[in-house]
């Protein structure tokens, strides 16, 4: 039995649809109710619905041997997977945003709010810019426009929120979209139903 | 000439000439510091982290975490002898958020040696002085610490349950206080009290009135008679409307005795100024003299909003690669001379801001409309 993390939301129900269509449908996924588990054992596969920031911490771990995840939770984590697809859904670009009229003042340390603290001290050790981060959990839009942070980091979909709170794109430095992850074990030992998914997968995105 | 100085910057100049002007003498520090001195003596240090590297030698030495160590370490002060001196240091302490170290430049003033009511009032002064001088909007709160230290004493509660108590009255939390004191089984009196000892706030001669009340010994009215007689010294030195009591204020006991005081600024998040007498910790360290001082976190100074200044550079003046060099410089001294800065360039960069452009002719700089 395959076991697939999928990110709870539209993003999975996306996914689920993909796989769906390939071969691995599952009856009841589409019920309403609030089981997290979904099996078919005549398809050989068992869905997980689990919180999007947690589906490479499932799959690192062995619990799901497989995945789908944005690549920003990837990149902040770090996480130890095999990358295997760009399923190039859930497209969007990790940016730097300021208030609009922001000057920067490179005399200064620059302070960030960001929920992606890696990202952002990967980025800015990159430019060699000294930083202060405040992490934040949402609603980061708001750290600049109240004078908490010069800036934010954050992903960028639409840019929609961004202008309706006045802020703007300074620089994007990262695409991201939602990529089909391994296990690195499970990648080996299920090698042949993961290859298959894979290549089946990929011809849909192409 | 005009600088473009940062509020850090700036207040540290100021506050130099300040300090000087009193008699204080800049005092300079090396970075390192053996590590013994803060594995021995954690509790006076504000965290628990201190960045440490082997020397050549083999001797474990630390990135110093705190000035005020290493001047009472180093200090020849005695009783008959005393020192002033203040210093601007850097010092390396945990950033929670970032997970790892920071710089934190400080600057501090230390006053060692015989204290006496005069000295006490002198760098309460100048420590006024100082968040004056850094933003008019000002507020410094004043606390003595042996208050509450006497009244826990006089309960004679275990060590554990006292430090408990100082905490929670640290953190003005009420609730925690009632319920360590009911552990402890205290007569609900004494609860009742205890847990109106973080509401010990505000305006002076109020405070000090409400803190009479709860005296329950000699020793609590005379630091109230102390408190009081720093307290309108203040008021009589013009800072009615910027000092106020907060008798929850408690430094670690081992450390600081008498008065503590911090200052804070409305326009900036923390306190930016912290001092208090701390004769207990050059007793520990050996030193025959009682002393006090504050630090004041310059740092912090730049966490307020900024308008950053309109442009980079007044001029830039445009020049032709073929042009005489001299005859460049004289036009830059040309347009310095009538006080502006200049950037000489043979194309604007993009992303300068600018107010005006000038060319070379004949010699001379000339404007050129936008």
């Amino acid at each position: 039995m395959l076991n697939i993390a999928l990110p709870k939301g539209r993003l999975g129900d996306q996914v689920y649809d993909m796989l769906a269509s390939i071969g691995y449908d599952c009856p009841g996924y589409y019920e309403q109710n609030r089981k997290l588990v979904f099996e078919s054992p005549e398809k050989n596969v068992r869905y997980l619905l689990v919180k999007p920031s947690d589906v490479a911490i499932y799959v690192e771990h062995h619990a799901a041997d497989v995945g789908i995840v944005g690549r920003d939770i990837l990149l902040e984590n770090k996480s130890d997977v095999y990358e295997l697809l760009d399923l190039k859904i859930g497209v969007c670009r990790m940016a730097v945003a300021a208030p609009e009229g922001y000057v920067e003042d490179p005399d200064r340390t620059l302070r960030v709010a960001t929920k992606y603290i890696n990202i952002t001290k990967d980025f800015y050790a990159g430019k060699n810019r000294d930083i202060d981060i405040i992490k934040l959990n949402g609603s980061i839009e708001l750290a600049p426009l109240l004078g908490l942070t010069d800036v934010i980091v954050d992903i960028v979909e639409t840019g929609n929120t961004l202008r309706e709170n006045h802020l703007k794109v300074i620089e994007e430095f990262q695409d991201i979209s939602a990529r089909f992850i391994a296990n690195k074990t499970s990648f080996k030992f299920e090698n042949e139903m993961i290859s298959h998914m894979l290549r089946k997968l990929g011809e849909q995105v192409r | 000439m005009k600088y473009n100085l940062k509020p850090d910057e700036r207040a540290a100049l100021e506050l130099r000439g300040l300090y000087e002007k009193f008699g204080y003498k800049k005092y300079k520090i090396g970075k390192f510091e053996e590590y013994s001195l803060y594995a021995a003596n954690s509790d006076f240090l504000p965290g628990d982290k201190v960045l440490t590297f082997t020397d050549l030698d083999g001797r474990l030495l630390a990135m110093k975490p705190d000035v005020t160590l290493s001047v009472i370490n180093n200090t020849r002060a005695t009783k008959d002898k005393s020192e002033k001196l203040y210093y601007i240091e850097n010092v390396y302490r945990e950033n929670k958020e970032n997970h790892s170290f920071k710089e934190i430049s400080q600057m501090g003033l230390e006053y060692m040696g015989h204290i006496n009511k005069y000295s006490v009032i002198e760098v309460m002064n100048l420590a006024l002085k100082s968040l004056k001088l850094i933003d008019s909007n000002f507020l410094m709160e004043i606390s003595h610490m042996h208050y509450t230290v006497h009244l826990l004493e006089s309960l004679q509660l275990p060590k554990t349950v006292s430090f408990a108590l100082l905490n929670n009255i640290r953190q003005k939390n009420a609730a925690g206080i009632g319920q360590i004191a009911e552990k402890a089984g205290l007569s609900a009196k004494t609860t009742e009290m205890l847990c109106g000892l973080p509401f010990l706030y505000g305006e002076i001669n109020q405070t000090i009135k409400k803190a009479r009340k709860m005296a329950v010994n000699d020793e609590m009215h005379r630091d109230l008679d102390e408190l009081w007689e720093y307290c309108s010294a203040l008021k009589r030195l013009g800072y009615s409307k910027s000092i106020q009591l907060d008798l929850s204020m408690v430094n670690d006991i081992d450390y600081y005795n008498g008065i503590i005081f911090r200052g804070y600024i409305r326009s900036l998040p923390g306190c930016v100024l912290s001092g208090g007498q701390y004769d207990k910790a050059m007793q520990i360290l050996g030193k025959d003299a009682g002393a006090i001082g504050f630090a004041i976190y310059l740092d912090e100074l730049l966490r307020g909003r900024h308008a950053p200044s309109a442009c980079d550079v007044d001029a830039v003046l445009l020049y032709d690669e073929k042009d005489d060099t001299v005859a460049v410089i004289k036009a830059v001294k040309a347009l310095q001379k009538e006080g502006l800065s200049v950037r000489a360039e043979t194309s604007i960069p993009p992303d300068l801001r600018y107010r005006d452009r000038y060319i070379i002719r004949d010699g001379q700089p000339v404007k050129e409309d936008k």
